[in-house]
């Protein structure tokens, strides 16, 4: 059925495309279409995660709600249709407040250049919405997917630790 | 007795960090499209030695959306011209191709989809030329040297020294290239203006270079181009001068057409057209003393550049500078040789050549401790440098504080305890065994090109009392903005927040030298306190008058009694000047020192390993900001703990890049970070001879990293040993996992080298 448009939710707006372009991925649509430039370009094979996003849906069979961090370089952005992404400029700004999650790492000194940033703060964003009280281990594996080239990763985990159940906050 | 306000030595939050976490913060690709903009694509060499024959673009040019095609053609043999130092590069190249990756030309068109499939389409007929020349061995095999062979430092008599030792010992080191990988790839957007100015916005460390190339190619006046750099998503070198080739060609479609013009390379672009830190060879023959003191040293290097000079003469001449070291050789000599190869054109990264030369001098001491049957810890401290030694090139080291970061990390480490351990581990596991290595380094800072070694700045106060800054340095995640806010607001005694740094430009700060050498805080650290000084003094006569005021009444009285509010700064760092001719003058302003002992435990079976801990001693005098100067170690260490372990560039006979991506080049990730990592600074230690006591950093914690590379080759020492097998055996750097595998021989891997032959 090609009459349908593709919907889909951006930081819990509606979007509705009726021609969307097959070839686009979500990271161009959200870089292009709707100019959310947090979400960046790092290597295109989604072996980086600069363009990780958090995309939610439901499971039809279960009705239970999943939330997966996804690489946007490499999910056709009709892939999406019916879900619900969650970018970097969906959990916090500073004009408004900074989600902890953004807030940590960067008092934790884990942002240098920080375009590695955005992808690693939805990385983390997406382990909390699964699992509130990760374990160290869950956090060392949410990590498999995102690299960063300046800060030696130490600071990083650092922050992110006061997330975790060893931290105590079980 | 410091107030709460006054930033200096406090672990003050990077300044965009807060921009960073929520995706605000603004990277070149991020400014917004203009409504008339066109995207550029590049068409590149696929050969890498040949002559073009035909470049047609004609089929390209029919599709729909596609502009132009820019070529050689479109430039005068002088506008063509480019490469950093010595202008042997072309904006498109012509004739000859010499490279794979070169860029023969560039369509421009609607956006970025059109343009590179159009790219695709242009045809371009070669017929290839031989010789291809891929490796250092055989560059050197075939003598293909850069003109200006060898290059020499030398000091004392060194074949009348080597004659007298009592042992000689002779061998070699080689090291491969590594990857800059800085997340945000080479980007640039050109916009015309009227009256041929136009402004270059670009990703880039030396928005001055940019600059002049682009006001070459395009034959207009550099006071015609502002070329600038709001922040970088990393550069570690690989933006100092290979950022130019992106950027005059997108400056030359913009000018030409009158429409803004953007390009962003692709990971597989950037990584097989921008070059690699250089690969190395090192032969060198020492004599030593009975009692281990080394006597006499002489050493061959030679860097593979590819295919243009870029920086490769600098490279190889601060390899030489630190080819012994911290090791005190009394009569020493180091050729350098520059060699010509069919790759990209090798160029800065972090470190500099500094690594590669350090690394040849500790594989050489070790060697002289196998050979001499003694420890080479013992062998290291007899021979370190000490206060007012003198090195080969002639400079007395003053402060020297190796020796203290050294005895430090021993300690804090507890290396001797611990070598039992290891000792112990070993004897028990037969197919897992561990090692533990300590390292000193000895970073000299200074740009080794005299002239570059100088920095401005610019001050603004407004009649709110807050200060726009600015300065030649740019902001690529090394935190230097915050630094240089945090000595401006204790030099003009106001909080952090009070002032900005918004960019980096050339029409507000000329005439500035890269943001490299790791002398971007040291240089504009400086130039940025001799602004506030200026308007420090102009202050002075109001704040005498009313002292009980605070800084916005100052402000305001100067404004209404018609004081400028606006200063520039400049610095040139004092006394240097080396000369090669007569090896004197002074090369370095200051030495950055350090030590670190690191623990492996390696997976004989499969060349896995994984790094237990990890003790750093820096010693960076009294530091400016000691949470990011943490970070810088920390970054550093892990980005040569990828360079010696982990990063492999592969290559094709045929100079292809096969290295593409992350799925083909494996740098460090979360799970390779050491188990246990401290790092400490030295301690009362401040450096008389750089901004606010402090030292510089960004380079000199990488080679550290090298004390993982020489615990892997004793855990593999331990593994031969079981074998009866000798430790003299060549370990290359990278020690990958197949490297590693294979250095344990055994049977398995005796079957497996009988199969292959």
């Amino acid at each position: 059925n090609c009459n349908v448009p593709l919907v889909l939710f951006v930081n819990g707006k509606k979007v509705i495309d009726s021609s969307p372009d097959p070839e686009c991925t979500l990271l161009v649509y959200l870089r292009e279409k709707l100019r959310l430039c947090g979400t960046k370009l790092g290597c295109a094979e989604g072996g980086c995660g600069a363009c990780t996003v958090m995309v939610s849906k439901v499971d039809r069979k279960t009705g239970s709600l999943h939330h997966l961090a996804v690489n946007a370089c490499l999910t056709p952005v009709c892939a999406v249709h019916g879900m619900a992404v969650t970018t970097v400029e969906g959990i916090g700004s500073t004009r408004t407040r900074l989600h902890p999650v953004q807030e940590r790492i960067a008092k934790a000194h884990g942002s240098q250049c920080g375009f590695c940033t955005p992808g690693i703060v939805m990385s983390m964003y997406s382990l909390l919405r699964s699992s509130p009280v990760p374990s160290m281990k869950e956090l060392e594996v949410a990590f498999q997917g995102n690299l960063c080239r300046c800060t030696g990763y130490r600071p990083i985990l650092e922050g992110y630790k006061t997330f975790t159940k060893e931290f105590g906050c079980a | 007795d410091q107030p709460a306000t006054d930033p200096i030595r406090r672990p003050q939050v990077h300044a965009s960090a807060y921009k960073q976490v929520t995706g605000e913060a603004i990277y070149c690709d991020d400014i917004p499209k203009f409504a008339n903009e066109l995207y550029l694509a590049f068409v590149y060499s696929t050969k890498a030695h040949a002559k073009i024959l035909s470049v047609d673009a004609s089929e390209a040019l029919k599709q729909e959306g596609v502009h132009r095609f820019f070529s050689a053609d479109d430039l005068t043999e002088e506008q063509n011209k480019a490469g950093p130092v010595f202008h042997d590069e072309f904006v498109f190249v012509k004739d000859v191709v010499t490279t794979q990756g070169q860029i023969i030309g560039a369509i421009v068109a609607d956006n970025q989809t059109i343009a590179q499939r159009a790219a695709c389409q242009v045809k371009v007929t070669y017929e290839e030329l031989q010789p291809v020349i891929v490796t250092l061995e055989d560059a050197i095999r075939l003598e293909s040297f850069y003109p200006g062979f060898p290059r020499i430092i030398a000091k004392g008599d060194v074949e009348k020294a080597l004659s007298e030792a009592d042992v000689i010992i002779e061998g070699d080191c080689r090291m491969g290239g590594q990857e800059h990988f800085y997340l945000e790839t080479q980007a640039c957007l050109a916009v015309p203006k009227d009256s041929d100015e136009i402004e270059v916005i670009s990703s880039t460390q030396h928005p001055t270079e940019i600059q002049h190339h682009v006001a070459q190619t395009l034959g207009i006046p550099a006071s015609k181009v502002v070329s600038r750099v709001k922040r970088l998503g990393g550069g570690f070198g690989g933006k100092e001068s290979r950022a130019a080739i992106v950027a005059i060609p997108v400056a030359l479609a913009a000018h030409r057409m009158g429409r803004p013009v953007r390009c962003m390379l692709d990971r597989d672009e950037d990584m097989a057209v921008s070059g690699t830190r250089h690969p190395f060879y090192f032969h060198y023959k020492v004599g030593v003393s009975k009692d281990g003191k080394l006597l006499a040293g002489d050493f061959r290097a030679y860097n593979n550049a590819g295919h243009s000079m870029d920086l490769s003469f600098a490279v190889l001449e601060r390899s030489m500078f630190h080819i012994q070291n911290a090791y005190r050789i009394p009569h020493l000599r180091v050729r350098g040789w520059v060699c010509r190869t069919n790759l990209p054109s090798n160029t800065a990264f972090r470190g500099f050549g500094g690594p590669q030369g350090m690394m040849a001098a500790e594989t050489m001491i070790r060697h002289v401790a196998r050979t001499l049957n003694r420890d080479y810890v013992e062998l290291i401290e007899l021979n370190m440098y000490r206060e007012g030694d003198t090195t080969h090139y002639n400079q007395q080291i003053e402060g020297c504080n190796v020796g203290k970061c050294w005895s430090e990390v021993l300690q804090s480490a507890d290396f001797a305890k611990r070598r039992e351990a290891v000792e112990k581990f070993n004897e028990e596991h037969r197919w897992r065994k561990r090692g533990i290595h300590v390292v000193p380094t000895m970073f000299g800072i200074a740009f080794t090109v005299l002239h570059l070694n100088q920095s401005g700045a610019l001050i603004h106060v407004y009649q709110d009392g807050t200060v726009l800054l600015t300065h030649g340095g740019t902001e690529m995640g090394q935190g230097l903005h915050t630094k240089m806010i945090q000595v401006a607001a204790t030099a003009l005694g106001i909080p952090f927040d009070r002032i900005h740094i918004s960019e980096t430009s050339t029409d507000k700060v000329p005439n500035t030298s890269a943001t490299a050498a790791s002398a971007g805080s040291d240089l504009n650290g400086t130039a940025v306190l001799n602004a506030c000084l200026t308007i420090r003094e102009r202050l002075e006569p109001i704040r005498k008058e009313f002292p009980d005021k605070d800084w916005n009444f100052w402000v305001s009285k100067a404004y209404f009694s018609r004081v400028s509010l606006s200063a520039t700064g400049f610095y040139a760092t004092p006394d240097l000047g080396y000369d090669f001719g007569t090896n004197s003058g002074k090369a370095f302003n200051y030495y950055t020192y350090g030590a670190a002992c690191s623990e492996v435990e390696i997976d004989c079976l499969t060349g896995d390993h994984q790094v237990i801990r990890t003790d750093v001693v820096m010693d960076l005098g009294s530091s400016i900001n000691p949470a990011i100067d943490i970070g810088q170690i920390e970054g550093g260490f892990m980005q040569g703990y990828g360079l010696f372990t982990l990063e492999e560039m592969v290559y094709s006979p045929q100079g292809q890049v096969f290295s593409r991506g992350p799925g083909m080049y494996k740098l460090p990730g979360f799970a390779d970070i050491p188990g246990e990592f401290n790092v400490s600074l030295l301690t009362g230690a401040p450096n008389p001879r750089a901004v606010y006591s402090s030292k510089a950093v960004g380079e000199p914690p990488l080679f550290l990293a090298s004390s993982i590379f020489f615990a892997i080759r004793d855990a593999i020492a331990a593994a031969r040993k079981e074998e009866k097998l000798s430790d003299d055996f060549t370990l290359v750097s990278p020690a990958t996992s197949s490297r590693i595998r294979t250095a344990c021989q055994d049977k398995f891997v005796e079957r497996f080298t009988k199969q292959q032959s």
